[in-house]
């Protein structure tokens, strides 16, 4: 017998496969829709041949995608929808990353990015002098690593920006 | 049994030397996301200019396939692929390490590569003539059914839904007809400035797997990801390699596979690991136990993507006809040396090339021991941090992707594809499907444009793609391919129903 505790968790984890096969479904769906827009309408249809191949298979396994929604088969093949927001401060750096990238310079550039993750995920017990330092230290490290199999060992030349 | 006149050339020292270097380099290269195969052979060609001819081959041939065998160790410990002939290799090693069995992964790795390896280096040796006939009969008709056969074998592995996995493939395919079409050179789907060089196989192999990766490990430094740091796990070697070589079946199947694709010209090893992995779950008494740690996916997948590299030379130095990019490199390294590729290799220039091919047995021998001590001492690596390992594979993936065509546009579609790749996976889409689309989409639209040119000329477009052995048993693989991954998910979910009650 299944308690009303167990029922409920139970039917929360089914309206969570609920929604992420109609969610998965609708995201395939809608990039399909703009692969069949773009491959049909330009008019060379040699240029386009094989995309349009592409996209009309993409759209016929869509349908398929749907039925196996609604019909509940599909419904637990993921891992859940919800936003992860512990993410999101990462999201900043790397996009702050690729914005000063090639202004800053590639190594200086990686150098703070690959400091400011350490900072901002090593939790509460990476604060204080002497972490901040150990961070510091191992982050300028692998820099060099990395500036002696690149830029010397494979003679791999990023752009300078005004940092290096 | 002519090659055995030249083995003493390879045990020179200076040759024995050039071997241990490049096994090393090659493994650590290899390890490395991004630098691949390809791209590590590319590197090494100018350092053998001012070789001779022999001991230039020696390096590249034991790069080749130490890199090979190296990007199953990013596979395993941090589930990114040193090159896309490793996706297949992730799919369980990396499960396998998670469960606190790193270490016997990596012996499986290193066991089942030299075996593989072993094996179609012999092949090369023993079955050269009569192979490099067969690769002349693949036409553009029959790699086209090639590469659909790559795609339904991807899009049904690595994926828990068949409909996931081929539209995932679909979009792999979709995403490689960004930038020119292969027959009239016109643009296509250039959005962007930064779309304009297309998709490029190894950028979106890093972003796909390497930038979920470090999404994920951020998760974990919170606390709040599915990933769990893990031990390298106790595994005692001798243990390792006894069950390993116990496992006929899956190294046959890995072997075989191995030396069918290898062969294929323009096929590579990252079909030929595909290929292996979905025939051992196929033939498995334990198919669902596959993706989730299963050893008998890293054995099959890791002895197909070694046994690929010696019959990945049989149509290059018979035909001239590359069986893999990195044998296209390795073309260009016989090229600068004067030697070109034909009957004369096997008599003019008998002492060079048998040294090269006995060179790359040793190199296998090398590759297993310095392998298997590598994965002695790589148990630092599952110690380092959460947020030191993203914030390491993110800058990793950074360089890495900007090394191949020094262009910035491709660590952005990089970064872009991962951080899409992430969301995707969290709505049950997979990777590997995707890495592999990309892969197989040029070679699938190129031979698919030519053969229809041909087909209007001859006996029309259905006939042409149908007629011949090759083609039928292509098509019949892929019709069973397809059907059998259906109805083993309607199996899975039915017991699944029946479990729930």
């Amino acid at each position: 017998m299944e308690n009303p505790a167990e029922k409920r968790v139970g039917a929360r984890v089914g309206g969570v496969a609920v929604r992420v096969a109609i969610l998965s479904s609708a995201v395939a769906s809608a990039l399909s829709l703009v692969y069949l827009v773009a491959s049909f309408y330009p008019d060379d249809a040699e240029v386009f041949l094989f995309p349009r191949i592409i996209s009309v298979l993409m759209a016929a396994l869509c349908v398929f995608l749907w039925i196996d929604a609604f019909t509940g088969s599909g419904r637990d093949a993921a891992q859940g929808d919800g936003f992860p927001g512990d993410i999101l401060p990462g999201l900043g750096i790397g996009a702050l990353y690729l914005s000063i990238l090639e202004a800053v310079g590639f190594y200086t550039a990686s150098f703070l990015a690959f400091f400011a993750i350490a900072v901002v995920y090593s939790g509460d017990s990476g604060r204080g002098f002497k972490p901040i330092l150990k961070k510091l230290v191992i982050a300028a490290l692998f820099m060099v690593i990395l500036y002696l199999l690149f830029w010397q060992g494979l003679h791999m030349r990023t752009p300078r920006g005004f940092l290096f | 049994m002519e090659f055995l006149n030249y083995f003493g050339e390879v045990f020179s020292l200076y040759h024995l030397a050039l071997l241990a270097g490049g096994t090393l380099a090659g493994l650590i290269l290899g390890a490395l996301p991004g630098l691949s195969p390809t791209m590590a052979v590319a590197l090494l060609v100018p350092f053998t200019f001012h070789m001779q001819p022999a001991s230039g081959l020696v390096l590249l041939g034991a790069m080749y396939t130490a890199t090979v065998a190296g990007g199953a160790i990013s596979a395993i410990l941090v589930n990114v692929p040193g090159a896309p002939a490793n996706i297949a290799t992730a799919l369980d090693g990396h499960e396998l390490a998670r469960k606190g069995r790193a270490a016997e992964a990596l012996h499986y790795c290193f066991t089942s590569s030299f075996v593989g390896g072993v094996l179609g280096i012999l092949v090369l040796i023993f079955f050269t003539p009569p192979l490099a006939e067969l690769a002349l009969k693949f036409g553009p008709a029959e790699l086209f059914w090639i590469a659909v056969l790559g795609i339904t074998v991807i899009g049904t592995i690595g994926a828990k839904s068949v409909l996931k996995g081929l539209l995932s493939g679909l979009i792999g395919l979709a995403l490689s007809t960004i930038g020119d079409n292969p027959m009239l050179g016109e643009d296509r789907f250039i959005f962007s400035e930064h779309l304009v060089g297309g998709v490029h196989i190894v950028v979106a192999l890093i972003g796909l797997f390497a930038v979920p990766q470090v999404l994920t490990l951020f998760g974990e430094a919170r606390g709040s990801g599915s990933l769990r740091m893990f031990e390298l796990g106790e595994s005692r070697l001798f243990e390792s390699i006894r069950y390993n070589l116990s496992r006929v079946r899956s190294l046959a199947i890995g072997s075989v596979a191995g030396v069918i694709v290898g062969v294929i010209p323009g096929a590579g090893g990252q079909i030929a690991g595909l290929v292996a992995y979905d025939q051992a779950r196929k033939s498995s008494r334990n198919p669902q136990n596959f993706g989730s740690g299963e050893p008998d996916g890293v054995i099959a997948a890791e002895s197909a993507n070694n046994a690929m590299v010696g019959p990945s030379l049989v149509p290059l130095l018979t035909l001239s006809i590359p069986g893999s990019p990195t044998a296209a490199v390795l073309l260009g390294g016989l090229l600068i040396h004067g030697l070109f590729p034909g009957p004369d290799l096997f008599t003019i220039h008998a002492r060079v090339t048998w040294t090269f091919i006995n060179s790359l047995i040793v190199a296998q021998v090398l590759m297993l021991v310095m392998g298997l001590y590598l994965s002695r001492h790589s148990g630092w690596v599952v110690k380092v941090p959460p947020h030191f390992m993203a914030a390491a594979i993110l800058v990793l993936a950074v360089f890495g992707s900007y090394s191949i065509q020094s262009s910035y546009s491709d660590v952005l579609i990089m970064m872009i594809l991962g951080a899409l790749m992430f969301f995707g996976g969290r709505l049950g889409f997979s990777p590997a499907p995707v890495v592999l689309g990309i892969i197989l989409g040029p070679i699938a639209e190129d031979n698919f444009l030519q053969a229809r040119i041909i087909a209007e000329s001859q006996e029309g477009v259905v006939a042409y793609f149908s007629s011949g052995a090759i083609n039928v048993c292509l098509i019949l693989a892929i019709v069973f391919s397809i059907s059998y991954s259906v109805y083993s998910e309607w199996r899975i979910r039915r017991k699944n129903e029946s479990a729930r009650g």
